[in-house]
This record gives C-alpha cells, sequence and structure tokens, in this order.
C-alpha cells in the first residue's frame, strides 16, 4: 500500500468515526424529543393536581437537553468537515 | 444472526423508506455509520446489499423473519385469537420487544417472553441473552398482570421449555401446556 493509499484510508476512517459519533448524538437527540412530547401530551391531560405543571417543566428540560445534544452533532459534524 | 455491512445498508434503507419519524431516520442514520466505519477499516467498498433478511427460530413463533426493523414473516403467528383462547383458559403470554434507540440492528427484537396463570401468577420466563427459559417463583402480588407482575424471583437454572414446564406443579404445568398446545 502506498503513502497515498494510506492516508485516503485514514482519512475515510477518521470521517467514517466522525458520522458515527455525530450519528448516536441524533438518535439520543431524537429519543429526547419524543421524550419532551409524551411529558407535553401528558400535561394535556393530568392525572392529579399539579402534574401539567410538572411535565411541562420536565418537556422543558428534555427538550433543551435536545437541543444541546444536536448541537454537540453539529459541532462533531462541523470539526470533522462533514 | 448478522448481517453484512452491504445488507446493514439496505436494512437501514428499508427503514428510512417506511418509517419516515425522526427516531427512525436517526437511528438509519446510525445503521449506515457503523456500516461504514466497519468498512473503512477492513478498506472495503461501500455496498448496498439487495436483501437484509434475518431468519431465527423463536420460542412460540417457530421461524421468525425480519427486514427493514419489521417482521415480514412468521411461521406461527401469535393472533388476537390466540390472547383470547389462551386468557380464556387461564393463561397470560407476555411478549417483550427491544425498544432501545442505540440498538440499531437489534431494535424490534423479541428480547423476552413471559407465561404465568390466573391463579399462581408468573411461572415461566424466556430471555434472549441464554435462549432458555426460567422457572419463576411469584410472591403472589400479581395483581391483573398474571404473567409478569408483581414481585417474582427467577431460578438460575436455564431449561427448554418441556423441562422447565416439568419444574412446576402439575396444575400448572398442564394449564399452561394445554392452552399454548405445547406438544409433550
Amino acid at each position: 500500500m502506498t503513502a497515498t493509499e494510506q492516508t485516503a484510508r485514514d482519512e475515510r476512517a477518521r470521517v467514517a468515526r466522525a458520522r458515527l459519533a455525530a450519528a448516536e448524538m441524533r438518535v439520543r437527540a431524537a429519543d429526547q424529543d419524543r421524550r419532551a412530547a409524551a411529558y407535553t401530551g401528558q400535561a394535556s391531560h393530568p392525572i392529579y393536581a399539579g402534574q401539567a405543571e410538572h411535565c411541562l417543566l420536565e418537556a422543558a428540560q428534555v427538550g433543551a437537553m435536545a437541543d444541546v445534544t444536536r448541537a454537540r452533532a453539529d459541532l462533531i459534524e462541523a470539526e470533522a468537515g462533514l | 444472526m448478522t448481517l453484512t455491512t452491504a445488507q446493514q445498508r439496505r436494512h437501514a434503507k428499508l427503514l428510512r423508506d417506511r418509517d419516515p419519524s425522526p427516531e427512525a431516520q436517526a437511528q438509519a442514520a446510525l445503521i449506515e455509520a457503523r456500516a461504514e466505519l466497519d468498512d473503512a477499516l477492513a478498506d472495503r467498498p461501500a455496498e448496498v446489499a439487495s436483501d437484509a433478511r434475518m431468519v431465527e427460530e423463536l420460542p412460540l413463533l417457530g421461524h421468525v423473519t425480519r427486514e427493514g426493523g419489521k417482521m415480514i414473516a412468521l411461521e406461527r403467528p401469535w393472533t388476537d385469537e390466540d390472547v383470547a383462547a389462551t386468557e380464556a383458559k387461564g393463561v397470560d403470554v407476555r411478549w417483550e420487544w427491544r425498544r432501545d434507540p442505540m440498538a440499531g440492528l437489534r431494535q424490534g427484537e423479541l428480547s423476552r417472553i413471559y407465561i404465568g396463570t390466573r391463579e399462581g401468577g408468573p411461572a415461566l420466563c424466556w430471555d434472549r441473552d441464554s435462549r432458555a427459559w426460567a422457572v419463576l417463583r411469584s410472591r403472589g402480588d400479581y395483581g391483573k398482570n398474571w404473567a409478569c407482575g408483581g414481585h417474582w424471583r427467577a431460578d438460575r437454572a436455564r431449561y427448554t421449555l418441556t423441562d422447565a414446564l416439568a419444574q412446576l406443579d402439575a396444575a400448572t404445568s398442564a394449564k399452561i401446556t394445554a392452552a399454548l398446545r405445547i406438544k409433550q
């Protein structure tokens, strides 16, 4: 294998690692979005006093976590030049 | 039940086409990214196979074929009529499917089966890791969930279904055997 071929191979692996790390972040973000939506849905028909407020707070927190996770995925992709 | 990286890409494409939800799209991208990293490390070209079927033998269901995260063929489907018939005989069967966002290709696979009776509660459990049955000892607080509710303890020993049934008391064993139409 020539040095050029080795460089190309290393570069492909580097990009693949970054893409995998970003993809894992996006799966987590999608799951956090789903959880936030579930909390919001539960808030619309509370089954005990105060549950709506509690669920809306949880939805806001989990939604914010999803935004952070997505931003991390964007950062990984930007740093890898994807 | 492993797929080549080309089959994994096919699996991801089927999942992507079938389910437009953000979760499914992200999971498809994850499967593709894992396949691409494996190919990059092995210095293989990125190919897409024409088929990505996963076939396995599962208890009670027989040969099960999954493709793109969806079951497409079952040798012995467990129908609503089967559910009603077993419940009418005082036996409940619960199926636990893997719902882990990071599971990738394993998403949607059967991870556990619980069987219990109305009178005795949880009695048997099959799990994927051991691919064997364990006998459950219930504390009796299973409520309306006869198959897996309340507190119970699983014996360490692992059995075939026939051997596990033999560990139960005669009445429970006979009831489950009859309800599931298990050939002895």
